[in-house]
Protein backbone atom coordinates (compact mmCIF):
# COMPACT_ATOMS: atom_id res chain seq x y z
CA UNK A 1 0.00 0.00 0.00
CA UNK A 2 2.82 2.62 0.90
CA UNK A 3 4.41 1.52 -2.16
CA UNK A 4 1.72 2.54 -4.18
CA UNK A 5 0.72 5.74 -2.92
CA UNK A 6 4.77 6.47 -3.06
CA UNK A 7 4.55 5.51 -6.71
CA UNK A 8 1.17 7.35 -7.40
CA UNK A 9 2.81 10.73 -5.83
CA UNK A 10 5.92 10.50 -7.53
CA UNK A 11 4.15 10.03 -10.86
CA UNK A 12 1.88 12.69 -10.27
CA UNK A 13 4.73 15.34 -8.70
CA UNK A 14 7.20 14.41 -11.84
CA UNK A 15 4.32 15.70 -14.07
CA UNK A 16 3.62 18.17 -12.82
CA UNK A 17 7.11 19.50 -12.51
CA UNK A 18 7.68 18.66 -15.94
CA UNK A 19 4.63 20.98 -16.96
CA UNK A 20 6.66 23.72 -14.91
CA UNK A 21 9.38 22.98 -17.11
CA UNK A 22 7.50 22.85 -19.93
CA UNK A 23 6.14 26.75 -18.81
CA UNK A 24 9.53 27.87 -17.86
CA UNK A 25 10.49 26.99 -21.66
CA UNK A 26 7.63 28.49 -23.08
CA UNK A 27 8.84 31.77 -21.01
CA UNK A 28 12.45 31.35 -23.27
CA UNK A 29 10.84 30.44 -26.65
CA UNK A 30 8.15 32.49 -27.33
CA UNK A 31 7.76 35.83 -29.18
CA UNK A 32 5.96 38.01 -27.08
CA UNK A 33 4.64 39.25 -23.35
CA UNK A 34 0.76 37.57 -24.37
CA UNK A 35 1.94 34.25 -25.61
CA UNK A 36 4.61 34.06 -22.66
CA UNK A 37 1.40 34.83 -20.37
CA UNK A 38 -0.10 31.83 -22.11
CA UNK A 39 2.61 29.34 -21.20
CA UNK A 40 2.46 30.50 -17.46
CA UNK A 41 -0.91 30.76 -16.40
CA UNK A 42 -1.90 27.52 -17.87
CA UNK A 43 1.13 25.54 -17.48
CA UNK A 44 1.84 26.13 -14.08
CA UNK A 45 -1.99 25.70 -12.86
CA UNK A 46 -1.55 22.20 -14.79
CA UNK A 47 1.31 21.81 -12.86
CA UNK A 48 0.72 23.09 -9.30
CA UNK A 49 -2.54 21.51 -9.22
CA UNK A 50 -0.56 17.45 -9.95
CA UNK A 51 2.45 18.24 -7.51
CA UNK A 52 -0.67 19.14 -4.56
CA UNK A 53 -2.99 16.13 -6.29
CA UNK A 54 0.53 14.23 -5.68
CA UNK A 55 0.72 15.35 -1.97
CA UNK A 56 -2.43 14.18 -0.71
CA UNK A 57 -1.82 10.89 -0.02
CA UNK A 58 0.75 12.10 2.62
CA UNK A 59 -1.64 14.27 4.28
CA UNK A 60 -2.04 13.83 8.18
CA UNK A 61 -5.89 14.51 7.78
CA UNK A 62 -8.60 16.14 5.84
CA UNK A 63 -7.70 19.71 6.67
CA UNK A 64 -4.49 19.63 5.08
CA UNK A 65 -6.05 18.10 2.14
CA UNK A 66 -8.32 20.63 2.55
CA UNK A 67 -5.73 23.28 3.21
CA UNK A 68 -3.53 22.45 -0.15
CA UNK A 69 -6.90 22.55 -2.34
CA UNK A 70 -7.27 26.01 -0.85
CA UNK A 71 -3.71 27.09 -1.53
CA UNK A 72 -4.08 25.70 -5.23
CA UNK A 73 -7.23 27.64 -5.82
CA UNK A 74 -5.68 31.29 -4.45
CA UNK A 75 -2.59 30.76 -6.83
CA UNK A 76 -4.99 30.17 -9.83
CA UNK A 77 -7.32 32.93 -8.93
CA UNK A 78 -3.72 35.35 -8.05
CA UNK A 79 -1.96 34.20 -11.34
CA UNK A 80 -5.44 34.58 -13.47
CA UNK A 81 -6.22 38.05 -12.39
CA UNK A 82 -2.06 38.65 -12.68
CA UNK A 83 -1.95 37.28 -16.10
CA UNK A 84 -4.99 39.77 -17.13
CA UNK A 85 -3.61 42.77 -15.46
CA UNK A 86 -0.08 42.25 -17.44
CA UNK A 87 -1.78 41.86 -20.30
CA UNK A 88 -4.50 45.08 -19.79
CA UNK A 89 -1.32 47.23 -19.01
CA UNK A 90 1.03 45.66 -22.00
CA UNK A 91 -2.19 46.73 -24.61
CA UNK A 92 -2.73 50.14 -22.96
CA UNK A 93 1.27 50.74 -23.68
CA UNK A 94 2.39 49.94 -19.80
CA UNK A 95 1.36 53.93 -19.15
CA UNK A 96 0.34 55.20 -16.03
CA UNK A 97 -3.50 55.80 -15.40
CA UNK A 98 -4.82 58.68 -16.39
CA UNK A 99 -5.68 61.18 -13.30
CA UNK B 1 -23.68 52.55 -20.15
CA UNK B 2 -20.49 53.94 -18.12
CA UNK B 3 -17.30 53.72 -20.56
CA UNK B 4 -15.02 53.51 -17.56
CA UNK B 5 -15.39 50.50 -15.11
CA UNK B 6 -12.91 50.84 -12.92
CA UNK B 7 -13.72 54.20 -11.21
CA UNK B 8 -14.67 53.16 -7.93
CA UNK B 9 -17.96 54.97 -6.62
CA UNK B 10 -18.76 54.43 -2.93
CA UNK B 11 -22.42 56.47 -3.17
CA UNK B 12 -23.45 53.46 -5.74
CA UNK B 13 -23.20 50.73 -2.83
CA UNK B 14 -25.92 48.71 -2.43
CA UNK B 15 -27.52 47.98 1.23
CA UNK B 16 -26.73 44.59 2.29
CA UNK B 17 -28.94 42.09 3.40
CA UNK B 18 -29.24 40.10 6.98
CA UNK B 19 -28.89 36.79 4.38
CA UNK B 20 -25.97 37.53 2.94
CA UNK B 21 -23.85 39.00 6.09
CA UNK B 22 -24.91 35.67 7.61
CA UNK B 23 -23.92 33.70 4.40
CA UNK B 24 -20.03 35.85 4.15
CA UNK B 25 -19.54 34.96 7.57
CA UNK B 26 -20.16 31.94 7.27
CA UNK B 27 -18.04 31.64 4.09
CA UNK B 28 -14.98 33.34 5.76
CA UNK B 29 -15.76 31.12 9.30
CA UNK B 30 -15.01 27.93 7.04
CA UNK B 31 -11.90 29.59 5.56
CA UNK B 32 -10.85 30.50 9.03
CA UNK B 33 -11.16 26.29 10.13
CA UNK B 34 -9.23 25.27 7.36
CA UNK B 35 -6.31 28.09 7.69
CA UNK B 36 -6.05 26.88 11.72
CA UNK B 37 -7.15 22.73 10.99
CA UNK B 38 -10.87 23.82 13.38
CA UNK B 39 -8.58 24.03 16.48
CA UNK B 40 -10.76 25.22 19.29
CA UNK B 41 -8.11 27.95 20.88
CA UNK B 42 -7.60 29.89 17.33
CA UNK B 43 -11.39 31.12 17.23
CA UNK B 44 -10.01 34.39 19.81
CA UNK B 45 -8.08 35.55 16.88
CA UNK B 46 -10.48 34.00 14.80
CA UNK B 47 -14.27 35.66 15.87
CA UNK B 48 -12.96 39.54 15.10
CA UNK B 49 -11.05 37.89 11.99
CA UNK B 50 -13.96 36.62 10.33
CA UNK B 51 -15.86 40.28 11.48
CA UNK B 52 -13.63 42.16 9.80
CA UNK B 53 -13.21 39.99 6.36
CA UNK B 54 -16.90 40.62 6.42
CA UNK B 55 -17.18 43.95 7.34
CA UNK B 56 -14.54 44.67 4.61
CA UNK B 57 -16.33 42.75 2.40
CA UNK B 58 -19.32 44.64 2.65
CA UNK B 59 -17.55 47.86 2.06
CA UNK B 60 -15.66 46.86 -1.01
CA UNK B 61 -18.74 44.68 -2.16
CA UNK B 62 -19.84 45.14 -5.66
CA UNK B 63 -23.57 45.28 -6.49
CA UNK B 64 -25.21 41.50 -6.99
CA UNK B 65 -28.44 41.58 -8.68
CA UNK B 66 -30.77 38.85 -7.34
CA UNK B 67 -31.07 36.60 -10.14
CA UNK B 68 -33.88 37.36 -12.09
CA UNK B 69 -35.38 36.31 -15.82
CA UNK B 70 -33.89 38.68 -18.41
CA UNK B 71 -33.50 38.66 -22.04
CA UNK B 72 -30.56 38.01 -23.69
CA UNK B 73 -28.10 41.08 -23.09
CA UNK B 74 -26.15 40.98 -25.93
CA UNK B 75 -27.46 41.78 -29.37
CA UNK B 76 -27.60 38.81 -32.52
CA UNK B 77 -25.92 35.59 -32.21
CA UNK B 78 -23.09 35.99 -34.72
CA UNK B 79 -20.65 33.20 -35.77
CA UNK B 80 -21.08 31.83 -32.54
CA UNK B 81 -22.10 28.23 -31.48
CA UNK B 82 -25.66 28.22 -32.36
CA UNK B 83 -26.46 24.74 -31.09
CA UNK B 84 -25.71 26.06 -27.22
CA UNK B 85 -27.61 28.95 -27.45
CA UNK B 86 -30.83 26.91 -28.86
CA UNK B 87 -30.54 23.67 -26.64
CA UNK B 88 -32.41 23.06 -23.78
CA UNK B 89 -29.62 24.22 -21.47
CA UNK B 90 -29.55 27.45 -22.40
CA UNK B 91 -33.13 28.16 -21.39
CA UNK B 92 -33.99 30.99 -18.70
CA UNK B 93 -34.26 29.16 -15.24
CA UNK B 94 -36.49 32.19 -13.74
CA UNK B 95 -38.71 29.68 -11.54
CA UNK B 96 -35.68 27.80 -10.12
CA UNK B 97 -34.25 31.68 -9.30
CA UNK B 98 -37.11 33.05 -7.40
CA UNK B 99 -36.96 29.42 -4.97
CA UNK B 100 -33.16 30.27 -3.76
CA UNK B 101 -31.88 33.48 -4.24
CA UNK B 102 -30.24 33.32 -0.57
CA UNK B 103 -26.80 32.27 -2.13
CA UNK B 104 -25.76 33.93 -5.36
CA UNK B 105 -24.44 30.13 -7.09
CA UNK B 106 -26.38 27.05 -7.28
CA UNK B 107 -25.14 24.52 -5.05
CA UNK B 108 -25.98 21.59 -7.07
CA UNK B 109 -24.13 23.01 -9.92
CA UNK B 110 -20.98 23.41 -8.32
CA UNK B 111 -19.48 19.69 -8.53
CA UNK B 112 -20.43 19.51 -11.85
CA UNK B 113 -18.69 22.89 -12.26
CA UNK B 114 -15.75 21.92 -10.52
CA UNK B 115 -15.48 18.59 -12.83
CA UNK B 116 -15.91 21.07 -16.19
CA UNK B 117 -13.35 23.33 -14.73
CA UNK B 118 -10.98 20.39 -13.82
CA UNK B 119 -10.91 18.41 -17.49
CA UNK B 120 -10.51 22.51 -18.64
CA UNK B 121 -7.10 23.46 -17.01
CA UNK B 122 -5.83 19.81 -18.00
CA UNK B 123 -6.93 20.40 -21.74
CA UNK B 124 -5.37 23.99 -21.68
CA UNK B 125 -2.05 23.07 -19.93
CA UNK B 126 -1.65 19.93 -21.94
CA UNK B 127 -2.47 22.19 -25.11
CA UNK B 128 0.01 24.75 -24.73
CA UNK B 129 2.77 22.47 -23.45
CA UNK B 130 2.50 20.77 -26.92
CA UNK B 131 2.20 23.75 -28.48
CA UNK B 132 5.70 24.65 -26.58
CA UNK B 133 7.56 21.43 -27.00
CA UNK B 134 6.46 21.51 -31.09
CA UNK B 135 9.82 21.38 -33.04
CA UNK B 136 8.62 24.90 -34.39
CA UNK B 137 5.89 26.71 -32.06
CA UNK B 138 3.08 25.57 -33.30
CA UNK B 139 1.34 29.35 -32.35
CA UNK B 140 -0.67 31.38 -34.67
CA UNK B 141 -1.41 34.39 -31.97
CA UNK B 142 -4.01 37.14 -32.55
CA UNK B 143 -6.95 38.82 -30.77
CA UNK B 144 -10.33 38.31 -30.73
CA UNK B 145 -13.54 39.92 -29.30
CA UNK B 146 -16.22 38.47 -26.94
CA UNK B 147 -19.72 39.84 -26.18
CA UNK B 148 -19.84 38.80 -22.43
CA UNK B 149 -23.61 38.20 -21.64
CA UNK B 150 -22.99 37.07 -17.54
CA UNK B 151 -24.90 40.03 -15.63
CA UNK B 152 -23.74 39.58 -12.25
CA UNK B 153 -20.08 41.37 -10.98
CA UNK B 154 -18.80 37.87 -9.45
CA UNK B 155 -20.13 35.80 -12.57
CA UNK B 156 -18.37 37.93 -14.62
CA UNK B 157 -15.09 38.01 -12.82
CA UNK B 158 -15.13 34.11 -12.34
CA UNK B 159 -15.84 33.88 -15.95
CA UNK B 160 -13.09 36.79 -16.52
CA UNK B 161 -10.18 34.93 -14.70
CA UNK B 162 -11.16 31.60 -16.04
CA UNK B 163 -10.96 32.21 -19.69
CA UNK B 164 -7.45 32.54 -18.94
CA UNK B 165 -7.42 28.73 -18.27
CA UNK B 166 -8.93 27.23 -20.69
CA UNK B 167 -7.16 26.34 -23.86
CA UNK B 168 -5.31 28.70 -26.23
CA UNK B 169 -7.53 32.10 -24.30
CA UNK B 170 -6.21 34.78 -22.29
CA UNK B 171 -8.67 37.68 -21.10
CA UNK B 172 -6.13 40.56 -22.24
CA UNK B 173 -9.41 43.51 -21.31
CA UNK B 174 -12.77 45.14 -21.18
CA UNK B 175 -14.32 47.13 -23.12
CA UNK B 176 -17.36 49.00 -22.16
CA UNK B 177 -19.55 47.24 -20.03
CA UNK B 178 -19.42 43.37 -22.51
CA UNK B 179 -16.60 43.36 -25.22
CA UNK B 180 -14.13 41.29 -23.96
CA UNK B 181 -10.68 41.72 -25.79
CA UNK B 182 -8.85 38.09 -25.68
CA UNK B 183 -5.68 37.38 -26.73
CA UNK B 184 -5.51 33.37 -28.57
CA UNK B 185 -2.76 31.13 -29.29
CA UNK B 186 -4.45 29.84 -32.30
CA UNK B 187 -6.60 31.87 -34.48
CA UNK B 188 -7.87 29.22 -36.30
CA UNK B 189 -8.63 26.57 -33.25
CA UNK B 190 -12.55 27.21 -32.55
CA UNK B 191 -12.00 29.64 -29.45
CA UNK B 192 -15.59 30.79 -29.48
CA UNK B 193 -17.20 27.33 -29.22
CA UNK B 194 -14.66 26.99 -26.05
CA UNK B 195 -15.91 30.65 -24.59
CA UNK B 196 -19.47 30.07 -25.12
CA UNK B 197 -19.33 26.53 -23.34
CA UNK B 198 -17.48 28.72 -20.42
CA UNK B 199 -19.66 30.89 -19.99
CA UNK B 200 -22.43 28.51 -20.00
CA UNK B 201 -21.03 26.67 -17.40
CA UNK B 202 -20.70 29.89 -15.14
CA UNK B 203 -24.06 30.96 -16.03
CA UNK B 204 -25.94 27.57 -15.03
CA UNK B 205 -23.67 28.20 -12.12
CA UNK B 206 -25.04 31.35 -10.95
CA UNK B 207 -28.87 30.89 -12.21
CA UNK B 208 -28.65 33.15 -14.99
CA UNK B 209 -29.97 31.99 -18.42
CA UNK B 210 -26.40 31.19 -20.79
CA UNK B 211 -26.01 32.51 -24.01
CA UNK B 212 -23.27 32.24 -26.54
CA UNK B 213 -21.32 35.84 -27.07
CA UNK B 214 -20.94 37.46 -30.70
CA UNK B 215 -19.11 39.85 -32.35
Amino acid sequence: MIWFSLAFSAALIAAGLAFFAAGTLGLLRLPDIFTRLHALTKADNLGLGLIILGLTPWAPNLWYVLELALIWLLVLLGGATGAHLIARRALHGDGEDPQ
Amino acid sequence: MPRDQRRFKPETRPETSAQQLLTRSLLFAALWMVLTRADPASWVIGVPAVLAATWASVRLGFKAPRPTARGPAGSGLGLASLDLATSTLARPRARQARLASWLAIDVRRLLPFVLFFVVASARGGLDVAGRILARTLDIAPGFITYRIRLRHPGARILFIDLISLLPGTLSADIEGSDRLVIHVLDVGSDNFRELAQLELQVALLFREPGGAGAY
